[in-house]
């Protein structure tokens, strides 16, 4: 027998396919295309339309006025708070502690503050009636200071402006001097105080009446007293504490 | 390698394709070479593997890989598609010699189009007995008497002398005789 293929045979070779595709190897063969680095990664690409395009510029035109409007309530408020601070009592921190300057009697408002100091205080409103009815009545001056503590009088303004250093420098002075009761000088001044810090209380002693009258209170409470040297007004973030000796 | 070394596409569109999958990564030249040029690989590379379409794919896909690694070695002298067979044939060889040839495996054809029953049922049985083949009669019967290589193609893709290819055919074909009259469907 020949090694020569017969006519069936090399038909019967010939017929058999010489093609067939693999079912899902494409995606196989190019995804480690891919990761061997020869093809490159996908990326999503996105088609900037007009309409996308119109929505990005209104976002953008909302956001920049969102922004404006922001930062304009904000300096407003802030503007608000440096004058409310200005007008406040000195011991009431500025700008930084929001809250306070709100709490904290209003000063163009003195009218409110001396009823309400009428209506706590019968004895004393008491006075002020009189002293209206005769404003030149020594006992009219003898009272009158008392409203103009929480009011704008220049002296008042010059009070609340003094720098809290001088206060520190005051309290520099050993515990025993500035506990000893000092004599004389000007009413509503702080006589001495301790070396506390802000967040500690310190001791403040006053005159009142001629007898010596202790009073521990955090920096953040402002105490003086009248200037009459009769009634202690503690300023607080809740109100104002008067106390005054029994008669 | 008359058949094999003349591709559907001009040498010319492959190198294009190529490239751009070279130059630019281009996915889409990549596809076009893939749909061109895998099914007659892979009919080719399972032939010879006779291991079943799994394996077969795998090798497909080694050969692609391989042949974008070493594209710089390409100079184009012959034809993108008969380069790329003779990776296959190479990593046949070398999936051959790692593994070894399981006699229990067989060839699974699915043939591509219809077919009148009679002449449907010689085909398959004819992928059979090729894939019932000694391995390397099996090579050399498929790459000269189905792909057309002459015997020097086929000396130098296996690496063989010439006279043991023509030795390998003439075995090849009498144990497919002898397989087609039924007296060697028990050797």
């Amino acid at each position: 027998m020949s090694d020569e293929l017969t006519p069936e045979e090399r038909e019967a070779l010939n017929n058999l396919p010489r093609e067939r595709m693999p079912v899902g190897l494409e995606t196989r063969v190019v995804d480690a295309m891919r990761e061997h680095g020869f093809l490159a990664r996908r990326r999503r690409t996105i088609v900037l339309t007009n309409t996308r395009a119109a929505g990005v510029l209104a976002a953008g035109v909302a956001l920049i006025i969102g922004a404006y409007s922001i930062g304009l309530h904000r300096g407003e408020g802030e503007e608000t708070l440096r004058t409310i601070a200005q007008q406040a009592p000195s011991s009431v921190p500025p700008a930084e502690d929001a809250p306070a300057p709100a709490q904290s009697p209003p000063a163009t408002a003195p009218a409110p503050e001396t009823d309400r100091l009428e209506s706590q205080d019968a004895p004393v409103k008491d006075a002020l009636e009189r002293a209206r009815a005769n404003e030149s009545s020594p006992e009219a001056e003898a009272l009158a200071p008392a409203p103009t503590v929480l009011g704008e009088s220049k002296k008042d303004l010059d009070w609340q402006l003094k720098p809290k250093e001088e206060e520190r420098a005051d309290a520099s002075k050993s515990t025993a001097s500035r506990l000893a009761p000092q004599a004389g000088g000007a009413s509503g001044r702080i006589l001495a105080m301790d070396e506390a810090s802000d967040a500690r209380p310190r001791w403040i002693t006053y005159q009142l009446d001629g007898k010596t009258v202790f009073v521990e209170a955090p920096d953040s409470v402002r105490v003086v007293e009248d200037e009459q040297g009769r009634m202690l007004l503690i300023y607080t973030s809740d109100g104002i504490i008067r106390i005054r000796l029994a008669d | 390698m008359a058949e094999m070394s003349a591709p559907q596409s001009s040498p010319r569109e492959d190198r294009v394709l190529v490239d751009a999958v070279l130059r630019h990564q281009d996915e889409l030249a990549f596809r076009e070479l893939y749909r061109r040029h895998t099914p007659r690989l892979f009919m080719l590379v399972a032939r010879l593997l006779a291991r079943g379409d799994r394996e077969a794919e795998d090798v497909v896909q080694e050969v692609w890989i391989h042949a974008f690694e070493s594209l710089g070695r390409f100079e184009w002298g012959s034809s993108f598609s008969t380069w790329l067979t003779g990776i296959g044939l190479n990593r046949v060889r070398d999936r051959i010699r790692k593994y070894g040839r399981s006699r229990e495996s067989v060839m699974e054809i699915v043939p591509e189009v219809a077919a009148a029953p009679e002449r449907h049922e010689v085909r398959i049985d004819l992928e059979r007995m090729i894939a019932r083949l000694p391995d390397d009669q099996r090579l050399v019967l498929v790459l000269h008497d189905v792909e057309g290589m002459k015997h020097r193609e086929i000396a130098e893709h296996l690496d063989i002398p010439e006279g043991t290819s023509k030795t390998h055919l003439s075995s090849a074909r009498k144990r497919l005789r002898a397989m087609m009259s039924g007296e060697g469907a028990q050797t």
